[in-house]
Order: structure tokens, then C-alpha cells, then sequence
């Protein structure tokens, strides 16, 4: 299931939330691993570091945006209804209107 | 209930070529504007002067500037500040669209939705534009001829309001293409009223061929105008732009595609501009 991954100022930054990639000191060091959950100790320690942003992990695709895809998803078959696959230009195009619709499947 | 054999009622070419020469002429700085998009030294002061004696293109021109599209800090009241805020091959497009939508008055022809069409229109208009940049061919002619490729249709729908009334009901009842739809009810479609027009108004060569071959590039005269216009058509089909109900999208032609030979990226990143873009400018349409 995708998710909506987004980089936060750490005054942002909250106990509770997870992070979607290591996040990493100037020399390449791992501070703290992709999937740690943010404590008030380590938003503290975070800040000594003069960390100015973490990676958080996003919630799973709300219902909203399932529902827009979903919408896209009908809306695009409908308007490509006389299309045949064998229609090479045009089977291109649509696969890169349905990318750009729906994102990477 | 209309069935295939009960129409009749076909357009002649004569008739076309007649009802075109009926339509008032462009506004003649708008034929200036269309001949000085290959020139670099046009003075635009000078047509900036001649655009503001014409009240309704001034306005229509203005409108179109000040949405956000552009952007502009201020609100802009004379076609000379827009120059100045926008450039001048921003106001020449501007200008050009705003001229077109005013020669042809909108009239009752059932089924047909000219706020639909200048929506299509002008997406095509700006998709033609991002794609043009990446086959080097002039952004501003691209451009105008995106916005120009339909323009047979406004003749057949304001100078035979009754024939295309049955087009549209044929092909809403077939859920065909329109352009079918056009020749089994007309006998004629835009393309060849399209085609009457640009002579009719002295347009170039290049963009008689783009408004005649939009649909069949491969049986016309084969140029990077006619398959830029034709994949962008296409494009904008798909990207929904137009808001019509039962919209479809006409298929793109392998030897136009391949003619354009541009790669996945650029098409990702000219379907995002297209949409992004239009829905600036969506806003005074």
C-alpha cells in the first residue's frame, strides 16, 4: 500500500511518529534507523545535532485519495472506450496518461 | 429519433467555401500579429497601438492577462503595460485568442458547447507549445496552431447551426468520434471547412496543413506542425481538459507519434505542465 512520505521541520516533529528513511549525520552515519519511532528523547537529541528536518512516514493512502484514484482509474477507461490495444501510438499514450493519473503502479 | 438513412441533409463544398467567405475577416492587426510570429524585429508598440482602438479585443485581451496564470503583481489595464509585464510573444497569443473567440459569435446549435470548445482549444493550444519546445520547432506558432486546429467546426456550427444540431445528435446516439459523425451526417467534416477557412484568411501553408491534418497526419503533406498538433489533440483528449461527458480520445497515429520521437519523460512532464497550466488560465475561459 502506498504511502505519503514527507519531509518535516523537526519543530514539527512529534512523539509517535515513524520515519520513513535513515536518517543520517553529515558523514553519512546512521543517527536513527528508517521505521524509529520518535520519542521526546530523541527529537532532543535530534535537536543537539542541529537536525534541521526528518523523513516521516505518511499514513497509508487516506480514503480520499483511493477514491480519486479510483475515479481517475473509471473516468480514463471510459474516455480510452474506443481504444484497441493493438493501437500502438495511442496504447503508449495512454499508459503514460494512466501513470501520470494514477502514479506508478 | 434520428436513423443513418434519414440524413440527408449534406453540406456541399461549395456551400462551405461560400459561408466562409461571408465570415468578417480577421481584424487586420490580428493578420499582422499571425504574420509576424516568424519575425524577431515586429514593433509591437506599434501594433499595441492598433490592438487598443479595438475595444472588444482590448478587453478580451486584458481579461485573458490578468489570470493568475500569469501572475502579474498588479492588475493590468493597457495593452502596453502588458507588454511590458508579460513580453511580447505572451500578449501576441493572448491577443490571437481573444480576436478568434470574438469572430465567432456563440448562437444556439443543440448539443454544442462553444465554452467546451475553447477549453479544448486552448489546452491544445498550450500542450502543442510544451511539446514544440522539444523538437525545435517556433513555441509560438505551435502555439497558434493548437489554438486554430478545430476552427472548422465554429464555421460549420455557426454557419449551419441546424445540419450540425443532427451531427451531434448522431453521434451522441453512436457514441462515435465527431469527426465520423460529421461525415455521415455532413458529407463534409472540420477539417475540410478548417481548410476553406485558413485559405480564406491567408494563413500559411504550414498551418493550412496542421488545421487540414490534424486527425490523418499521415495523409497529409508530412510536418512536425501537423504531428505536434495531432498529439497534443490527443493529449489533451485524455487529460479531460474539456469537461465533455463523452468525451473520447481519438487515436494518435504511429507515424506522427514517431515523428515527434520524444521519450517518457517529456511527455510526463508536458501532460503535468499541460494540466497545471490550463487550470491557470480555465478560470476567465
Amino acid at each position: 500500500m502506498a504511502r505519503r512520505n514527507h519531509e518535516i521541520t523537526l519543530d514539527e516533529a512529534g512523539p509517535g511518529m515513524v520515519l520513513s528513511d535513515d536518517l543520517l549525520d553529515e558523514h553519512g552515519q546512521i543517527l536513527l534507523p528508517a521505521g524509529a519511532v520518535l520519542t521526546e528523547t530523541s527529537i532532543a537529541g535530534l535537536r543537539r545535532r542541529e537536525v534541521d528536518t526528518v523523513p516521516i512516514q505518511g499514513d497509508e493512502i487516506v480514503e480520499d485519495d483511493a477514491a480519486s484514484v479510483e475515479r481517475h482509474r473509471i473516468r480514463l477507461a471510459q474516455l480510452f472506450r474506443n481504444h484497441r490495444e493493438d493501437d500502438l501510438a495511442t496504447e503508449i499514450l495512454r499508459q503514460f496518461v494512466v501513470k501520470f493519473r494514477l502514479g506508478a503502479s | 429519433m434520428i436513423t443513418a438513412t434519414e440524413i440527408v441533409q449534406r453540406i456541399q463544398f461549395d456551400e462551405i467555401v461560400k459561408q466562409v467567405q461571408d465570415l468578417p475577416s480577421l481584424p487586420s492587426v490580428v493578420m499582422e500579429l499571425l504574420d509576424s510570429i516568424d519575425q524577431e524585429d515586429v514593433d509591437i508598440h506599434v501594433l499595441a497601438r492598433k490592438v487598443s482602438h479595438d475595444q472588444a479585443l482590448t478587453a478580451k485581451t486584458l481579461r485573458f492577462a490578468n489570470s493568475s496564470f500569469y501572475g502579474t503583481p498588479s492588475k493590468v489595464t493597457t495593452i502596453q503595460q502588458a507588454i511590458t509585464l508579460l513580453g511580447v510573444t505572451n500578449v501576441r497569443n493572448l491577443i490571437l485568442a481573444a480576436a478568434l473567440s470574438g469572430s465567432f459569435p456563440e448562437n444556439q446549435c443543440p448539443g454544442f458547447s462553444f465554452k467546451a470548445f475553447w477549453r479544448h482549444a486552448i489546452a491544445t493550444a498550450l500542450c502543442t507549445k510544451l511539446l514544440a519546445r522539444h523538437v525545435h520547432v517556433n513555441p509560438d506558432y505551435a502555439f497558434t496552431a493548437g489554438l486554430l486546429h478545430d476552427i472548422g467546426r465554429l464555421v460549420l456550427v455557426t454557419r449551419f447551426p441546424t445540419h450540425y444540431a443532427q451531427t451531434l445528435a448522431y453521434r451522441k446516439q453512436h457514441d462515435c468520434y465527431l469527426l465520423d459523425a460529421e461525415r455521415a451526417t455532413l458529407g463534409i467534416d472540420h477539417l475540410i471547412a478548417g481548410h476553406a477557412l485558413a485559405v480564406h484568411w491567408h494563413f500559411s501553408e504550414a498551418m493550412q496543413y496542421a488545421i487540414a491534418g490534424h486527425h490523418e497526419p499521415e495523409k497529409i503533406e508530412s510536418s512536425l506542425l501537423v504531428s505536434l498538433v495531432h498529439v497534443a489533440n490527443s493529449i489533451v483528449h485524455a487529460l479531460d481538459l474539456a469537461e465533455e461527458d463523452d468525451d473520447l480520445v481519438p487515436p494518435v497515429s504511429l507515424p506522427a507519434w514517431n515523428n515527434l520521437g520524444l521519450d517518457e519523460d517529456i511527455y510526463q512532464h508536458v501532460l503535468r505542465e499541460t494540466a497545471l497550466q490550463f487550470e491557470q488560465l480555465d478560470q476567465v475561459l
